[in-house]
């Protein structure tokens, strides 16, 4: 049955196969899946690394599977281009986004966060059944969260600055006041005040600690 | 290049004043000059204050080689103030105990040595040190003192004067349109200032009192 077969029928009837290391999560998946209508529980694994020995059958549309650490994203490639009939959900309980990329390009449909309803999880198979690509609410919060924070820090760039910036965005790191600052570099207080301000503004912060923090975090000045 | 010209003729005027101080000329250095000028400091209140000591020797904290002024007066008023003090000495040679060669070259710089002192002793005020009389007096005196001095000893003071303008001309550079003071012993500012009045399209130079 293909998803998109299904949304025409507005038929619900979706096969799920979970795999995954814990066998409490499975157990408590399966008993969960199992109380959804219209949902049938295909089977379950203990192991994803049985994932491509996965028995498939014309009845199963969707693979369930719990996100393994460490995670082996060529496994779930290979078994994608071997099955491209099957969706392929992840679960997990923490993504980075490198994870979420690495998913999607495997070929999955959709990355779930385990924090989810039972609820939101019996719509996100359903919409996953319809081949739409689904994330779970919360983890579409942290990915537009975090791309937005990327993109920012992307954007960002020591070079931006100038030399006489990044020579006080050092001292300012080394935990010398302004006066001090000044007096390092033989200028004026209110020229390093003038410079501050510079940096905040192209560094899109407020104060002189989140420049410090941003500036180590992203490896432009040592932290030694 | 026509931008660049609009940018320099915009860009803020540094004003630069030059307070002139005599401690060299005092065997045993007046009290109350120091106070005066720890005074006269902090009520200007300058951005940057240049000063006669090498930048090894103010990195180093190394006051002792330098002049009771910035030992007694300006490292403690840096120490009390936002303004940064900038050393502008390119070596530790202050001829103030200068002595010209034996013969009539020392008995005249000896003469022109007292001469200078009773002025100081006339205009004991800091208004009148920097007053016309005394600006008129000194540089005479001066002028002629170097006169004393033998070739190879002018040459070398002309060479300080000028490295020592150099320097103050960086730091004024370095940062554009800020308020200096340059505190200097009075024997150099005669040739000092005619160096810096060079550079008087973006260097306004101004009484202390108008900084």
């Amino acid at each position: 049955m293909k998803g998109s077969e299904i949304g025409e029928k507005h038929s619900l009837n979706v096969s799920i196969w979970t795999g995954g290391p814990h066998v409490l999560f499975n157990q408590a998946v399966g008993a969960l899946l199992a109380g959804l209508p219209g949902i049938e529980l295909a089977g379950t694994s203990e192991d994803a690394s049985l994932l491509p020995r996965i028995q498939t059958g014309a009845n199963m549309d969707i693979v369930l599977v719990m996100l393994p650490q460490p995670v082996d994203f060529e496994v779930i490639t290979d078994f994608c281009q071997q099955h491209p009939e099957l969706r392929v959900l992840l679960l997990s309980l923490d993504w980075t986004l490198s994870q979420v990329q690495a998913a999607l390009q495997a070929g999955v449909i959709g990355c779930l966060s385990a924090d989810m309803s039972a609820e939101d999880l019996g719509n996100a198979l359903r919409q996953a059944a319809r081949g739409e690509i689904t994330l779970s609410r919360e983890l579409q919060k942290s990915l537009i969260m975090m791309l937005a924070e990327e993109r920012r820090t992307d954007k960002l760039s020591f070079e931006d600055l100038s030399l006489r910036e990044r020579e006080v965005l050092m001292l300012v790191c080394e935990g010398l006041s302004n006066k001090q600052i000044a007096q390092r570099l033989y200028l004026s207080v209110r020229t390093v005040e003038n410079h501050l301000s510079n940096i905040y503004t192209k560094l899109e912060v407020e104060s002189r600690t989140e420049a410090a923090v941003l500036a180590l975090q992203q490896g432009w000045i040592p932290a030694n | 290049m026509e931008q660049a010209s609009l940018e320099s003729e915009n860009a803020p005027k540094t004003r630069l004043a030059i307070l002139r101080t005599m401690g060299s000329l005092h065997a045993e250095p007046l009290g109350y000059d120091l106070d005066c000028l720890r005074k006269i400091i902090l009520d200007v209140g300058p951005d940057l204050l240049c000063a006669d000591i090498t930048r090894e020797d103010w990195e180093n904290n190394a006051l002792s080689n330098t002049t009771l002024e910035v030992r007694e007066a300006l490292a403690p008023v840096i120490e009390m103030s936002d303004t940064v003090l900038v050393p502008v000495a390119p070596n530790q040679d202050l001829f103030s105990d200068y002595k010209a060669p034996p013969g009539w070259r020392r008995v005249l710089s000896g003469w022109f040595g007292h001469l200078l002192q009773w002025g100081q002793r006339v205009a004991n005020r800091p208004e009148a040190i920097h007053g016309l009389a005394f600006d008129a007096f000194c540089h005479t005196v001066c002028a002629l003192t170097e006169m004393t001095w033998t070739k190879a000893d002018q040459s070398a003071y002309q060479v300080r004067t000028q490295a020592l303008a150099e320097n103050i001309l960086q730091a004024v550079q370095r940062d554009p349109g800020t308020r200096v003071l340059v505190v200097i012993q009075c024997q150099w500012e005669h040739t000092l200032e005619p160096i810096l009045k060079r550079k008087a399209d973006w260097l306004e130079i101004v009484d202390y009192w108008e900084l």
